[in-house]
């Protein structure tokens, strides 16, 4: 506890608010369906498009669902999706950057014009494209693509990385002591990565809710009818805001609220992990 | 003597809060060379910037006065300063190839400084620049990475010199050079010193340098001054034992080969400097007195000074068996 | 000049067969993935004759290479097929209606975007951890964290807010922000900051005084349903016009001047610690001289890369953007074209935006070796 306590601290001020943000949004999304006294998807026609109130402090949509239920529980959603992404995007990414620096040879070259293939096309053309060969759009299919197109950026950055660390004298001499590749690899060529990787993937995890909300507010992402996630909560908002702002204001606010925590963190472990505090700007590939 | 440039207790600290400047004095008289030397991390560059008070971000300049032609320089506001800086007092910076804005010709940048201190409108600049770089031997225009080492070096000399400054700063202005260019850059200075009457603070590690150039020296050790005085005589004949030290370090012409054993240990940290002298640790003559009290500079023949206990003779001594 | 026709050259050279590959990807996952034909059935109000026209035209009934050979050549020549949800048009005619609207959109926005994330860079950097500094951070934080869409929702309410309650509000913000600006400055006295305090203050009491008389009472105000109102059309200069760009201008500008003015404060950070600034000063040159002339002249270099890069992540925002503000750019017939099954469409979009990228890239790296003398451009393509 006291070791969390302290890795925390170096976070920095703003990377522990984003911890607490994030925690705070996830546990409300996790818990608060169960605890909610309305079902999410429960009709109550006599209570139609009511702006906040006491009993509905979210509101209340179309047909009389509690508009803060139906957030809460559209937050798993958006949430596994941002989170799913970064993993897949970040075990891929890393894992063949790691290849491509340390195989080098014909491996790197085709990795490399693998992502630049990625690089030409606007990758939310891409998305899009990706998204129409799919029968069902649900939260699986998303979170597909969107790692389709976010493993570059961590393929790239960690290729740079082992690339640099390959080249420093505890790695050759580890190689001339007989040391196996592939413990190399881990050992050190991963382990000095870490930090870059880490600041990076958090900061994926928001580019990539933002991406899915995105697509889902184009009705062109997950299917409303299966899955609701903040993004296909908002769909039509930009009709329904003069009347019914609430519909619109508090799914873009969670939405804001997660991608400014996860940013936060992202910052913190930079800034705590290495000592520069890195100056590349967030790569935007998918917002 | 009329010094153009005085500066009496310089002081700079460090963001610890270490000194890493204590207390320097210096007088520069015009058409001449003085010459500050001493190991890396003595404290040299670091005078040289407090005497225009452009001392870097975490050190902090915190003490002392600098008058120019007699006229205090310390405490004036930001603008009269900037006059100072560049048309007074002019610095050479130590790195030229960062020194350089990578961008811009030389010509362009020689043309800015003439415009901001002579007021030049755009024409007669550039071609003042074209001549003031020709006058040092740069005769292609270009950009700063398109240029030799030696080449980039005169032309920051003639940035400095273009203004018609009173003294010159000049900052390790060999350090990144072959010694054939090394000797040309030199020849230079020594050439706008009897010319112009420019009073001209040469900072160096190197000795043969300064032998080659200086009119006067003063060591640095630690942050102060441990011995000054013209050159030949304190070069000749120097009298603190680290002086002796640096001099029998310097590769020289014409003697015989003997193996140079360097001064061992290292300089002492700023902020950890030992009680008593601060280079008694490394000192082959240290005694009892060295680490009770710090030495202060006193007298030590015409126009020398010299901070150490030893005297005359014991230094004498010293200097022959090493 | 022969080196950089050279350069370009090369670069050409290397982005077609990587544009030919990317065509034939586009065409297997549009064309022959998901069975379209049996989705473009289900969509309202296309006719089963167009229908057939598109499976003839693209010969979707023949095998994958036939069809795509065949989609190629009309391609090269012009043909872009038919539009299926638009049957007196072709695609290309569609999308080429469209294409201004975009062009438009995105060259002001990249235009605002530029200046303000340089101008909100440079304001950081030169105040490191002041309050301007840390406030400008943290509204770079929000822009970053806000979805696209959600920015022009949020500015369309503010838009028609003032439908009814009148624009006074934004005189007075004006005002208020200079006000602070100036009372920021006040310390250092001068001529500036008594004119910027100055003016402050005459904004806002102008504002409050006539508050009542500046709009309201339901006549819109910046607010947008169209790219031109009607009676209006094709008057680019109108007041009209230019008062509809002003909110998706600024929409798809956000996220832009958010990161860029970040990274511009970071270079520029990095650029005034340098030591050909510091010596710079050492010369005596003025604060403004080393800081625009020198230090920024430096730190620009790795904007103009940056703003590449920036380019395709740009069209997401416009896409979100066109269709939040039914803007009617080659964004919004994307999502259309995409939601209707308009494959020909949606192809030939995906070429030009394929296109683009290439040529923004190109452009930006021709910039860049333009402006750093230090690249060579005879080397090989970055």
């Amino acid at each position: 506890m006291r070791r969390l306590r302290g890795g925390l601290a170096r976070l920095g001020p703003p990377g522990v608010a984003g911890v607490v943000m994030l925690f705070a949004i996830t546990l409300a999304s996790l818990v608060g369906p169960m605890l909610s006294p309305y079902g999410v998807d429960e009709q109550d026609l006599l209570a139609r498009n009511q702006a906040p109130s006491w009993a509905h402090p979210f509101g209340t949509a179309e047909l009389g669902e509690d508009v803060l239920t139906r957030v809460l529980a559209a937050g798993r959603i958006s949430l596994l999706v941002g989170l799913a992404t970064a993993a897949a995007a970040t075990v891929v990414g890393a894992g063949l950057g790691l290849a491509a620096a340390w195989r080098g040879g014909w491996i790197d070259s085709a990795l490399s014009r693998l992502t630049d293939l990625f690089l030409i096309v606007p990758a939310f053309v891409i998305l899009i494209v990706l998204s129409l060969t799919f029968e069902r759009v649900g939260a699986a299919q998303v979170i597909v693509i969107l790692a389709l197109l976010s493993w570059q950026s961590l393929f790239r950055l960690t290729r740079a990385s082992a690339l640099r660390t390959r080249e420093l004298p505890y790695v050759q001499a580890a190689r001339a002591a007989g040391a196996g590749g592939s413990r190399i690899v881990r050992t050190h060529l991963l382990a000095a990565a870490v930090p870059e990787i880490a600041a990076f993937a958090a900061l994926a995890v928001g580019v990539s809710m933002l991406a899915e909300s995105a697509l889902s507010f184009l009705s062109l992402g997950i299917d409303p009818a299966a899955d609701p996630s903040w993004g296909t909560l908002m769909i039509g908002a930009q009709q329904t805001v003069e009347e019914r702002p609430w519909l619109t204001l508090f799914p873009g606010l969670m939405i804001l609220a997660t991608v400014l925590a996860v940013s936060l963190i992202g910052d913190g472990l930079r800034t705590a992990l290495s000592p520069d505090g890195g100056r590349r700007p967030a790569r935007r590939w998918l917002s | 003597m009329n010094a153009v440039l005085t500066a009496r207790g310089l002081r700079v600290t460090g963001p610890s809060g270490a000194l890493l400047v204590d207390g320097v004095d210096l007088a520069l008289a015009p058409a001449a060379v003085t010459a500050l030397v001493g190991e890396s991390g003595a404290g040299k560059s670091l005078t040289g910037l407090a005497l225009m008070d452009l001392v870097p971000g975490p050190a902090r300049l915190c003490g002392g006065e600098v008058a120019l032609d007699g006229r205090p320089i310390s405490g004036l506001g930001p603008r009269d300063l900037r006059r100072v800086r560049g048309a007074g007092i002019a610095l050479v910076p130590q790195d030229p190839a960062a020194a350089l804005d990578p961008v811009a010709r030389v010509g362009a940048q020689v043309a800015e400084v003439l415009r901001v201190h002579r007021g030049l409108g755009r024409a007669a600049a550039r071609a003042a620049a074209a001549e003031a770089l020709a006058e040092v031997g740069v005769t292609r225009d270009d950009h700063p990475h398109r240029l030799s080492g030696g080449q980039r070096q005169r032309a920051l000399i003639a940035m400095a010199l273009a203004p018609g400054p009173r003294v010159l700063i000049a900052d390790e202005p060999t350090a990144s050079l072959d010694p054939t260019v090394q000797i040309g850059v030199l020849d230079l200075i020594a050439a706008r010193r009897d010319q112009g009457g420019l009073a001209v603070l040469l900072i160096s590690h190197d000795i043969g340098s300064v032998a080659r150039l200086a009119d006067r020296v003063a060591v640095m050790y630690a942050g102060r001054i441990v011995e000054e005085g013209p050159v030949r005589s304190v070069l000749g004949a120097p009298r603190h034992p680290y002086t002796a030290g640096l001099i029998a370090l310097a590769p020289r012409m014409g003697r015989p080969r003997v193996p140079r054993v360097p001064i061992p240990g290292s300089p002492p940290e700023p902020g950890a400097l030992p009680p008593g002298c601060p280079f008694a640790p490394r000192c082959p003559a240290r005694r009892a007195a060295c680490e009770a009290a710090r030495p202060e500079l006193r007298p030590a023949g015409p126009g020398r000074r010299v901070a150490c206990v030893l005297t005359h003779r014991e230094a004498s001594a010293l200097g022959e068996a090493q | 000049m022969g080196t950089v026709m050279a350069y370009i050259g090369r670069r050409l050279a290397i982005a077609v067969p990587l544009l030919w590959v990317v065509s034939v990807l586009a065409y297997l996952l549009l064309y022959r993935a998901a069975d379209p034909v049996a989705r473009l059935r289900q969509v309202p109000g296309v006719r089963a004759a167009d229908i057939a026209r598109l499976v003839e035209q693209q010969g979707l009934d023949e095998p994958w290479y036939v069809g795509y050979w065949q989609w190629l050549s009309g391609f090269v020549h012009g043909d872009w097929g038919v539009s299926a949800t638009n049957p007196g048009e072709g695609a290309r005619e569609t999308i080429a209606q469209a294409l201004p609207a975009t062009i438009e959109l995105m060259g002001l926005a990249l235009l605002v975007s530029a200046l303000l994330g340089v101008a909100l860079g440079v304001i950081s950097a030169t105040r490191p951890m002041s309050g301007s500094d840390i406030a400008l951070s943290g509204v770079s934080y929000l822009g970053f964290a806000t979805p696209t869409f959600l920015a022009g929702i949020l500015l369309q309410l503010g838009a028609i807010w003032m439908r009814d309650n009148g624009w006074a509000v934004i005189p007075f913000a004006l005002g208020t922000l200079l006000l602070l600006a100036g009372l920021a400055r006040v310390r250092r006295g001068g001529a500036t900051s008594v004119a910027v305090l100055g003016a402050g203050a005459i904004l806002v009491l102008l504002s409050v005084a006539l508050w009542d008389r500046l709009g309201g009472g339901g006549r819109t105000i910046l607010y947008t349903g169209q790219r031109f109102s009607f009676g209006h059309e094709g008057d680019l200069l109108s007041l009209n016009h230019l008062q509809h760009l002003v909110l998706p201008v600024l929409t798809l500008s956000l996220i832009n001047v958010a990161v860029w003015s970040r990274f511009q404060r970071a270079v520029l950070i990095e650029e005034l610690a340098s030591e050909h600034v510091a010596a710079a000063r050492a010369h005596g040159l003025s604060e403004r001289r080393v800081v625009i002339g020198h230090a920024l002249r430096n730190a620009l270099v790795p904007i103009v890369t940056l703003v590449a890069l920036d380019l395709g992540a740009m069209f997401t925002g416009a896409v979100v953007t066109e269709t939040v503000f039914s803007w009617p750019g080659i964004g919004r017939l994307l999502r259309d074209s995409a939601l209707s099954r308009d494959i020909n469409v949606a192809m030939g979009i995906v070429m030009i935006g394929a296109v683009a990228v290439v040529v923004a890239n190109l452009l930006a790296d021709l910039a860049y070796a333009a402006l750093d003398p230090r690249i060579d451009l005879r080397g090989g393509p970055p």
